[in-house]
């Protein structure tokens, strides 16, 4: 009895361990990153990493060529959460210093239409052409927000790969964003934008214009 | 290694009840162990993201007549993963191949037999990171090729030889890419012994 259950446990533990992958199906991504001129930034390092709630892979990354290009093709991997690290430091690999880095979350495997997505061209700007962007809450209702994302030339953002998603609190919101960030490195001279979701799970948005100075903006929701 | 070990014991007992059938002749090639240095080549995900590492093989003739010989056997190969963009992020690719076919053997000189041979196979492709598994792909593959033996004593015999494998493992994907994939050309060199 004793060795029938520990074989069970043994058994259920190994069936729980690691990504499931469908090797037979290859998905592709693939885009081009330029600077704010809409030159080629070459050599900037791209990564796709899976998440199915209790492990985790970079299963796939490049880096840009001469033009800007890269391309990821993988296995399909099956229940998880998908992400697009582009010149992050989250996936432990030096990332290149000089530019932004941005990742793009949300992305289902399930929902891929004709295996790939080409995420277009990406823009990074440079670190150096950075001003500060602090966001005071000021709250003038009972409702608190949930969450909170500047959307346009910022350090490190955070997308939704399907912005009609924003309102759901998804799991690799909880894995990677269990705060609010409340203090942004944000390109020079644009026109930034403050999406938020109330608790009451209405979607605001709100402009803020970036100069060539540090921005303080008290945000009253 | 227990499949191995149970298909090359009923890939024996085969051979054993085709020795009691047929007739021996001079050049009748039993088993035949061998050593692969694994190439991929032309345009697909083998030959643009992978290193050939080494593999190994053994076959069991199963019925011979004459200079006919009708085998069945398995191959196993290792290459390393170079371009992780295309292979996807991990450390091997495992390629397996369980086969039957037929031989013909040519006597070219004194000890020296020509050997060319056509087996088609239950093709696997496997990649791992240590024991973490990526997934697998299986297809049929079709194996021609030749080889060159010199008799040493008795049967024993050691060869070198060459095999083109062309396998064609199921792939899902976007149409450009399914040919990347689904069809692997390999050069094979081989060098074993037979008995």
């Amino acid at each position: 009895m004793y060795k029938l259950t520990l074989c069970l446990i043994i058994a259920l533990l190994l069936s729980g361990c690691g990504i499931d992958y469908e090797g037979s199906t290859k998905y592709i991504f693939k885009g081009r990153l330029t600077d704010r001129s809409g030159l080629p930034i070459p050599g900037i390092e791209v990564s796709t990493f899976v998440y199915n709630g209790n492990d985790e892979d970079i299963i796939s990354y490049d880096h840009t060529d001469s033009d800007g290009n890269y391309v990821m093709i993988f296995p399909k991997a099956r229940k998880v959460k998908t992400s697009l690290y582009v010149n992050s430091p989250f996936n432990g690999n030096t990332s290149d210093t000089t530019h932004s880095g941005m990742v793009v979350t949300g992305i289902k495997q399930e929902e891929i239409d004709n295996y790939a997505i080409d995420f277009g061209t990406t823009i990074l700007y440079r670190i150096s052409e950075s001003v500060n962007l602090k966001i005071n809450l000021v709250s003038t209702s009972n409702r608190s927000i949930v969450k909170l994302r500047p959307v346009g030339l910022v350090q490190y953002s955070q997308l939704e790969y399907d912005p009609a998603s924003f309102p759901v609190i998804s799991q690799e919101d909880q894995y990677y964003d269990s705060y609010n960030r409340l203090n942004y490195l944000v390109a020079k001279n644009q026109d930034l934008m403050l999406k938020y979701l109330l608790e009451d799970n209405t979607v605001h948005e709100v402009h803020v214009p970036i100069g060539t100075e540090d921005v303080t903006f008290n945000l009253e929701y | 290694m227990r499949t191995l070990l149970l298909l090359y014991m009923f890939i024996a007992s085969l051979n054993i009840a085709a020795q009691d059938t047929v007739q021996h002749k001079n050049n009748t090639e039993h088993f035949r162990l061998y050593y692969v240095l694994p190439k991929g080549i032309g345009n697909n995900v083998l030959a643009k993201a992978n290193d050939g590492v080494a593999g190994v093989g053994l076959f069991a003739t199963l019925y011979s007549i004459e200079k006919l010989h009708f085998v069945a056997g398995f191959e196993f190969s290792q290459y390393n993963v170079t371009d992780v963009s295309l292979a996807a992020n991990v450390t091997n690719t495992y390629l397996s191949n369980i086969y039957f076919g037929a031989l013909y053997k040519i006597p070219l000189v004194n000890k020296v037999d020509l050997t060319t041979k056509f087996t088609v196979g239950a093709f696997t492709v496997n990649q791992r990171t240590g024991g973490s598994k990526y997934g697998k792909q299986n297809g049929p593959a079709f194996t021609p090729g030749f080889d060159v033996d010199l008799k040493i004593v008795g049967q024993f015999r050691i060869f070198a030889g060459l095999d083109y494998c062309l396998a064609l493992p199921s792939t899902h994907t976007a149409k450009e890419y399914k040919s990347f994939y689904g069809t692997l050309h390999q050069l094979n060199i081989t060098t074993g012994i037979k008995f």
